[in-house]
């Protein structure tokens, strides 16, 4: 494989509330090489030429979810969006995560989100005693948290769900329910009525209208229209 | 500091990566050090008070050419091998079975950032709570 440079121009959504009286969009293009497969990898020589390029990133592989962004219009990871995925000569445009508060750049402030995950107590609930060994499942039980418990809570899901831009108080979003509907499925705890009761309210569950954006963007390609589906019933 | 915290991950990666070397080992210390000295020089542009995370990879960087350092000169002055520090030089023969050299190296190593110093102390050999396991070639 050649390590051929090539430019790619970007539009940036910047705003430092120390520095500047509104948010603005920042042209700007880099060098980049063969090498350079993902998003990340652009950022990352983007900030070695602008250091006030503000985002989060840590894992660099789609795990600790830290680097989710809106990417041409549609929230992703920026460590999982592959270059080559991006059509030739055109800039590529990025956003911080809608519907949330920005603190600067393409950095969110995630305290809604994480209040809503908490909301939903995602914590095995078991009251008896424990074993000596660890709690055991059959495979076929341990199967159902499959497509569940893989959230790596990047909020991509609940930041392009309308429901949750109008209600981020109130309506738990796709993110919380999911995990919520992790705890459901699991055979293991025994707080299934009251996590049911729990969500039995106007907004909390019912505000979702199955507008399936967050399927549409999850990066572990999770579904939690359906996991809300299954906690109606 | 983007360009110095490469040169430093490139360094590593060569002088002290998976299979070492003595002469590549003992050239790494030099450059790192001299890589160190860029660091204490490093600069950022970024003034903001507000999430400022060009500070934050500066105050990284300082942490990553610290562990750098005590990796590197501990790896070079372990003339043997052991476990996933693996050196060319350390030959196996019955008494330094892979290289390893139980007589000599079977001791921790300890950095003190102070003086830039190693030291050593020893090994454990009589756990508290469960049997000693025996020392003896590895079979895995
Ligand atoms: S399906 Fe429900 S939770 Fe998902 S985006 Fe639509 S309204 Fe939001
Ligand atoms: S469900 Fe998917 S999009 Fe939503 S927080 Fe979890 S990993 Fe991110
Ligand atoms: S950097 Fe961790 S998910 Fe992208």
């Amino acid at each position: 494989m050649t390590n051929a440079t090539r430019t790619v121009q970007f539009k940036i959504y910047r705003y430092d509330p120390d520095r500047d009286a509104k948010p603005y969009m920042q042209d700007i293009s880099v060098e980049l090489e063969s090498t350079d497969r993902k998003l990340l990898d652009a950022m990352v020589k983007l900030k070695a030429q602008d250091d006030s390029i503000s985002f989060r990133r840590s894992c660099r592989e789609g795990v600790c979810g830290s680097d989710a962004m809106n990417i041409n219009g549609k929230n992703g990871l920026a460590c999982l969006a592959a270059m080559e995925g991006f059509p030739e000569g055109k800039p590529i445009v990025l956003r911080p995560l809608p519907g949330l508060p920005v603190i600067r750049d393409l950095i969110v402030d995630m305290t809604q989100f994480f209040k809503q995950y908490n909301s939903i107590k995602p914590y095995l609930i078991n009251n008896d005693p424990p074993p000596e060994r660890e709690r055991l499942q059959s495979p076929e039980d341990r199967e159902e948290l499959n497509g569940l418990y893989e959230c790596i809570l990047c909020a991509c899901c609940s930041t392009a769900c309308p429901s949750f831009w109008w209600n981020p108080d109130k309506f738990v979003g796709p993110a919380g329910l999911l995990a919520a509907y992790r705890f459901i499925a699991d055979t293991r705890d025994q707080a299934t009525s009251e996590r049911l009761d729990d969500l039995e309210d106007p907004y909390r569950l019912f505000r979702c209208h199955t507008i399936m954006n967050c399927v549409d963007v999850c990066p572990k390609g999770l579904n939690p229209t359906k996991a809300i589906g299954r906690s109606r019933k | 500091m983007h360009e110095t915290r490469l040169t430093m991950q490139r360094t590593m990666q060569k002088h002290a990566g998976v299979f070492r070397f003595k002469d590549m080992l003992a050239a790494g210390v030099e450059r790192i050090g001299e890589i160190e000295q860029q660091v204490a020089r490093t600069q950022i542009k970024d003034k903001s008070k507000v999430f400022n995370t060009a500070r934050i990879e500066a105050l990284e960087l300082d942490n990553l050419i610290e562990v750098a350092k005590a990796t590197i000169v501990s790896a070079n002055a372990r003339t043997e091998s052991r476990g996933a520090h693996v050196r060319d030089d350390a030959i196996d023969t019955p008494e330094t079975p892979d290289g390893r050299n139980d007589k000599k190296w079977l001791k921790h190593t300890l950095w003190y950032r102070e003086g830039s110093r190693l030291d050593y102390k020893p090994v454990q050999m009589k756990p508290m709570s469960v049997d000693t396991i025996e020392l003896k070639k590895r079979a895995y």
